[in-house]
């Protein structure tokens, strides 16, 4: 098909935006960028003695499975190439399950809070008795679940992944052109220029530095694909598809508000002030914020709710919804043996983000 | 919309809506949302017990703030579940106008509900309904296509309002599935295809199907003439395979055999040159006779000097990625079977090709069955020719085996002393079916494959989706039509519960969509519509 060398049509944009903005293995995306988690990985293994494991632990949709099955791929991990990872859940159902994957070194992917506390528990011990009787290694990688020593603790023998890239605007940037470039471009290293179809603020936007680390490329992407279905702001035309900060805005206000209840709206709306005049564009909330914090914002909208009930009906729903974003070591009950979900400290989510922004 | 209880009784969708008790619109859909997860996962054996049923919440409600006492009270509300003992049990006292529900009414009710097009209400005009609906669908992503400048239909369909197609590549598979699948609607185009207009579009979708299939065939001089590409189907593919090939030369010899009548109903429009379809069925059987192992099967492909005494792929032949496998050995047949049944050989003369066709067939056929899994019920077939059944997942043995049986009519066709054996074959497959459904009917399976690199097989895994129930139900139906074996009572229950959870999962826009996704899928859409069709044509000889 004939296509222009650079100019990408709204149309194709809506043709193709699951591929371009995909945050999952639905389809195969290039790889991009990670080289000191590469180098790390690669000098880790290198030196990794029998029984030992190495952690991978960052937050869910950072790209840590897709960069460990791209380094099996490549064959830069004495793992055979597209073998499937194995999960805690399956684990600490079956022990023999580890028999059967192949080499000397075993993946362990999702241990994570997606996988009940016991299970996840089950699922490690298995596999550090597993790695005790055979010398056998392990590359385990999940949330950061992983910092807590009652999840993790049964592997005795732990290194942990330093070098993980926050996702910067570099970063994305050459995300981006590359997935452009595959699916849109024919692999054709053109003089494709990104500004051409993103405006360079939204970039920067969905990149701020305060959120490096709590930043996902499954928040981003969900995001702009949101943002590229909806058809009163991306018509379905020969024009220049161009993406803005304005039209995202636009597309979370007119977004329906029938996801929150009136006491979460309330909340919010009360949050997006207090962000707007203490941390305007996020500056300063380096650290995210405390449940006390948040506390003190709902104790003057309504100062009977307790706290309890605020982190239950308010704190922990904004957060599983995504307004929120959790980056807190979720704690582990050991009377109930369940997960304390979605602690804090908590960042803003990039849609609250530019909805406080342009109060 | 009526759902039928186990004891006959008779409840509507309203009434059912109702007990959920919820005022608000947005609570009623959240808790109904809920209690299909809950439902669902009850039915495939987990225990749901808190931190369980927190994650549930988490994977089924993304779209609203929920906290997790409210999600319990909305759950407790419907008074179908409750929370006793650690655990979410099933609610057994539950009563509809003085009828206790049983959790597997109660299943078949809420599973039900998902699609408003589909209901218990499964009568044959329901049925032959659901089959125009999916080829209606099919023509209008190919008028997608056809408007979107594309060279064939994509890989990816996405389903909104209206479905759309995703990306702008065009899948070797999609596109001949797509033509094949048309060419089986001859008598619902002969009866609905009446205006000038709706000719013309008829006309253009075949010939468009048609000249797109071909324009897959490698053309290039050498081992790999005559194949066809997979394409977005396969992005690393370098070489035609062999699935690729046996869909397109299917199709091209299901449009040969269909074209006079496709062409009568269309007034003549569609562009088809007989001599550019018999010259690419002809180089597309010489591809498949050089891709047969020596032993008799086939893998996705054969490198030119990867077999017998080349060395390029020692390692991965070592790991078992470039040896023979069910998929394609059993599509091989088939395609065989369909270029022998086109009238191609008779009409330019090439007698000979009967013979290349039926060697392929036998030679396959005895690798197949040289290959065997010994399971309770007799002797199927595990994914990559496997011989111990506990190694693996019950849905891929379905898929698999099931695949392997729904090939059998070339051999029973050309192999009179063979079909004794193939009604072993089928009834030990349907006698496993009916088993595996006893515990758990509806799983998924899949088929694992690499696809041909220019030099080796690609890093990436391939891996297919289907529904057991449209595969293994298509086979056994097909063995009961066509082969005349016998069905148990308990085997029939299976088909029809089959039947019921095919129906089900019909999206409004006559699509079924890749299993565990809401993404339209031709090749589940056909497999649908093979079953279905199957059904209809055993209920006649029942």
């Amino acid at each position: 098909m004939k296509r222009s060398l650079q100019m990408i049509t709204n149309k194709q944009l809506i043709a193709c935006r699951e591929q371009i903005f995909s945050y999952n293995d639905n389809y195969q995306v290039p790889f991009y960028g990670r080289r000191k988690s590469i180098a790390e990985i690669k000098e880790l293994n290198a030196n990794l003695k029998p029984g030992e494991t190495i952690i991978i632990s960052q937050p869910l949709g950072t790209g840590k499975s897709f960069l460990i099955n791209h380094m099996i791929s490549t064959r830069d991990l004495n793992v055979p190439v597209a073998t499937k990872s194995l999960v805690p859940k399956t684990i600490g159902k079956d022990k023999d399950v580890l028999k059967s994957f192949p080499g000397d070194t075993i993946v362990v992917d999702e241990a994570d809070i997606k996988t009940p506390a016991k299970k996840l528990i089950e699922g490690i011990k298995n596999l550090a008795d597993y790695l005790d009787d055979t010398g056998k290694k392990a590359i385990v990688i999940g949330d950061y679940t992983l910092h807590n020593k009652d999840i993790s603790g049964a592997l005795k023998r732990r290194v942990v992944l330093n070098n993980f890239e926050p996702i910067d605007s570099d970063f994305l940037r050459g995300v981006l052109r590359e997935r452009f470039k595959k699916f849109l471009l024919d692999g054709i290293d053109t003089n494709f220029d990104l500004n051409s179809v993103i405006e360079p603020a939204l970039i920067e936007y969905l990149t701020p530095s305060w959120m490096d680390y709590a930043n996902s490329f499954r928040g981003i992407f969900s995001l702009l694909q949101k943002l590229v279905a909806d058809k009163e702001l991306i018509k379905y035309n020969s024009n220049q598809a161009y993406l803005t900060v304005d039209m995202v805005r636009e597309m979370l206000n007119t977004d329906d508000n029938e996801n929150y209840d009136e006491p979460q709206k309330l909340f919010l709306e009360y949050l997006k002030q207090y962000i707007k005049e203490k941390y305007p564009k996020g500056r300063g909330i380096n650290n995210g914020f405390s449940v006390k914090e948040l506390f003190q914002l709902q104790m003057n909208i309504d100062d009977k709710t307790g706290i309890v009930e605020f982190e239950e009906e308010i704190l922990y729903p904004l957060a599983v919804s995504g307004m929120l974003v959790s980056t807190g070591v979720p704690g582990f009950s050991k009377d109930t043996k369940e997960f304390i979900r979605r602690p804090a400290p908590y960042f803003p989510s990039l849609e609250l983000m530019l909805l406080a922004d342009e109060l | 919309m009526n759902c039928k209880l186990g004891d006959g009784q008779v409840i509507n969708k309203q009434s059912f809506i109702v007990t959920l008790l919820s005022s608000l619109e947005s609570e009623l859909e959240i808790q109904y949302r809920l209690l299909v997860a809950m439902t669902q996962e009850i039915d495939a054996g987990e225990e749901l017990d808190s931190e369980s049923f927190v994650i549930l919440v988490e994977d089924t409600i993304t779209d609203y703030a929920l906290s997790i006492p409210k999600a319990k009270r909305l759950v407790e509300k419907s008074g179908f579940f409750y929370f006793d003992r650690c655990l979410w049990r099933y609610n057994e006292r539950f009563e509809i106008n003085g009828q206790k529900l049983s959790f597997s009414d109660f299943k078949q009710m809420i599973l039900g509900e998902e699609n408003e097009i589909h209901s218990f209400n499964n009568d044959d005009d329901s049925i032959k309904t659901s089959i125009e609906n999916s080829l209606k669908w099919c023509i209008q992503m190919v008028k997608m296509a056809i408007e979107s400048g594309l060279k064939g239909l994509p890989a990816f369909l996405r389903c909104e309002e209206s479905d759309s197609l995703i990306g702008n590549k065009v899948a070797g598979t999609a596109t001949p599935e797509a033509l094949s699948f048309l060419c089986r609607g001859g008598s619902y185009f002969e009866k609905t295809i009446k205006t000038n207009q709706e000719k013309e579009t008829l006309a253009a979708v075949f010939t468009f199907l048609l000249e797109n299939t071909l324009a897959c065939q490698c053309n290039f001089v050498g081992w790999d003439n005559g194949g066809f590409y997979p394409l977005e189907d396969q992005p690393e593919a370098e070489h035609p395979t062999i699935d690729a090939t046996s869909i397109a030369l299917m199709a091209l010899c299901d449009f040969y055999s269909h074209k006079s009548m496709l062409q009568e109903i269309t007034d003549n429009k569609i562009i088809a040159i007989d001599e550019i379809i018999q010259k690419a069925v002809i180089a597309g059987i010489d591809f498949v006779v050089r891709m047969q192992r020596p032993e008799g099967g086939f893998s996705i492909y054969q490198y030119e000097d990867e077999y017998l005494n080349g060395n390029t792929l020692n390692i991965q032949r070592e790991n078992g990625i470039a040896l023979p496998n069910d998929n394609c050995t059993r599509i091989i047949i088939s395609a065989m079977g369909t270029s022998k049944g086109s009238g191609i050989f008779d009409d330019i003369k090439k007698y000979n090709y009967y013979d290349i066709c039926s060697n392929v067939i036998k030679r396959s056929y005895e690798y197949l069955t040289n290959n065997t899994a010994n399971v309770s019920q007799g002797q199927i077939w595990l994914p990559y020719f496997g011989k111990d059944e506990s190694q693996y997942d019950q849905g891929d043995i379905l898929v698999s085996s099931g695949r392997v049986n729904r090939c059998f009519v070339p051999v029973w066709w050309q192999m009179e002393a063979k079909r004794p054996e193939i009604k072993k074959y089928t009834s030990d497959f349907a006698a496993y079916w009916c088993n595996v459904s006893k515990q758990s009917g509806g799983r998924i399976g899949k088929y694992i494959f690499r696809t041909p690199k220019k030099d080796v097989y690609s890093d990436v895994t391939y891996n297919w989706k289907s529904y057991s129930d449209m595969i293994a139900g298509f086979a056994v139906l097909q063995a009961y039509n066509m082969f005349g074996i016998a069905l148990t009572k308990e085997e029939w229950k299976t088909i029809e519960e089959a039947k019921n959870r095919v129906l089900v999962l019909q999206h409004p826009h006559g699509h079924w969509n890749l299993p565990s996704t809401t993404q339209p899928f031709l090749a589940v859409t056909v497999a649908a519509y093979d079953f279905l069709t199957a059904y209809l044509s055993a209920k006649i000889i029942e």
